[in-house]
């Protein structure tokens, strides 16, 4: 089942844009990055209000949607991968030198180093663990992929700004094609404007950003051989000031 | 050994990294796809950008051969002087038709001409526009590396090599921001490099997001060519 799904629109700013971007669902898989229970509830210092904004954000938006996502891969036994992330060796020794002096992560098999349970792996789905904010700096995720004849991502997870936006700017530039869930990924309560940034930089250079709806609802065009003509109305603000 | 200590971050309680320690012995310059491709206002994207948008043309280009070629020239030279290592890179594919990338990935689609309206974003080895502007010196010791993606780490064996040189720093500058640079910038980093993206030595199609790209950067700092060859200065005062 291949289809196009619209990706930038032909009045985008950015010279390089591409109209459409082709999907094949028979090599698509979903990618949940690092949604583990750490990310609920920090290592660093939150005010209680940043806190309460935070879970809500998480419990009532990203993982719904994510729940969704899942729920069609899997309702369609799809390839479904997750990733975790931490450190192997006591003091975060296997991280890098300048990751070892930030204090944000615990090891592997730590009580908060793992899934939280609404969107834990199921049996027989990969799950990935790194020490980097990239997966695929830190982990093999190039080698399950290219083992599984995977061309298409659709990536969800936290934190936007950091390990989402690693991962798929390496995807991207791998060659995937990659179609970011932007209400299946959270990124911080204190840096929404890096998140907005990694979306917006994310979608006119390296791949789709949609919302889980629009995203399910084009999968499911594909599956069912509908063509997606229309494009939807999109601005992009980048380059806007400087356009005479 | 040259050590020298930073400031890093000081605003992000999330973070605790206060400064980096530096060994200005393990520096390398990175000279990003400084190409006729991206630098020639007559060639390349140049001429798309001059009929669809001439603000941005004229800006961009303004920027590129004011500001952008004279700083890596000056850092160009000061890396010479000082013997430390150079690497220049070229973005493009090895094959025309952009045959070396996955035949279903939207990096052929832009490579191809599969969409009339973009850009071609990479050109073929022995194209012209593929080729390094001459404003900038290679010597015969200087490292040229070609290769498809952004992120000079994805498809070269630069890691390895920086490895064998004990270069630990990276100085980098380069063409169109938010890509080849930023994504090399974010990899290097995550492969514990220090990096220092040299602001005014780094072309970018829109001022407004070049900005937030610097307040944005992980695992990097944003110096400007002053700043860097002030720390060069100090290596070379004490050999």
């Amino acid at each position: 089942m291949r289809g196009t799904i619209p990706w930038q629109p032909a009045t985008s700013r950015w010279p390089f844009t591409l109209e459409t971007m082709e999907i094949d669902l028979e090599h698509t898989a979903l990618l949940a990055i690092d949604l583990q229970v750490i990310c609920v509830n920090p290592k660093i210092k939150l005010d209680p209000g940043v806190r309460e904004t935070r879970t809500h954000a998480i419990n009532e938006v990203l993982l719904p949607n994510v729940q969704r996502l899942l729920a069609w891969f899997r309702g369609r036994g799809m390839p479904v991968l997750h990733t975790r992330v931490g450190y192997a060796l006591p003091e975060g020794r296997d991280m890098h030198r300048w990751r070892r002096m930030v204090n944000m992560w615990c090891r592997y098999g730590e009580p908060p180093f793992a899934l939280l349970d609404e969107v834990a792996a199921l049996p027989g789905e990969i799950v990935l663990d790194k020490n980097s904010s990239g997966a695929f700096v830190g982990s093999p995720l190039d080698f399950y992929l290219h083992n599984l004849d995977i061309q298409t991502l659709v990536v969800c997870g936290v934190a936007t700004q950091a390990c989402v936006q690693h991962t798929v700017r390496d995807a991207a530039d791998l060659g995937y094609n990659v179609i970011l869930v932007e209400d299946a990924c959270y990124g911080s309560s204190t840096k929404v404007a890096d998140s907005v940034r990694t979306f917006e930089v994310f979608g006119r250079v390296f791949g789709a950003v949609k919302s889980t709806s629009v995203a399910l609802d084009e999968l499911t065009a594909i599956e069912r051989g509908e063509q997606l003509s229309t494009l939807p109305a999109q601005t992009d603000r980048m380059l806007a000031g400087s356009v005479g | 050994m040259t050590r020298v200590t930073i400031p890093w971050e000081t605003s992000d309680s999330a973070r605790s990294v206060r400064e980096w320690e530096l060994d200005l012995e393990a520096s390398a310059l990175l000279l990003m796809d400084f190409q006729i491709a991206y630098a020639d206002p007559e060639a390349g994207m140049g001429p798309a950008l001059a009929q669809r948008y001439p603000a941005v043309h004229e800006a961009y280009y303004q920027r590129v051969w004011s500001e952008v070629v004279p700083n890596a020239k000056r850092l160009l030279t000061s890396f010479h002087e000082q013997g430390l290592p150079v690497i220049f890179t070229r973005l493009g594919t090895y094959l025309t038709g952009g045959r070396d990338l996955p035949a279903w990935s939207w990096r052929r689609g832009a490579v191809s001409g599969a969409h009339t309206s973009a850009v071609p974003s990479l050109y073929p080895i022995g194209t012209r526009e593929h080729a390094l502007i001459t404003d900038l010196d290679v010597h015969e010791a200087d490292l040229v590396l070609d290769r498809p993606t952004l992120s000079i780490f994805n498809s070269t064996a630069l890691h390895q090599t920086l490895l064998n040189l004990n270069v630990r720093n990276l100085v980098l500058c380069g063409m169109l921001a938010e890509g080849a640079p930023e994504t090399t910038a974010r990899a290097a980093g995550e492969r514990g490099y220090s990096v220092l993206f040299v602001k005014d030595a780094v072309s970018a199609l829109d001022d407004t997001v070049y900005q937030e790209l610097l307040r944005a950067l992980a695992w990097s700092v944003p110096r400007s060519t002053d700043e860097v060859l002030d720390l060069i200065r100090v290596r070379e005062a004490v050999t």
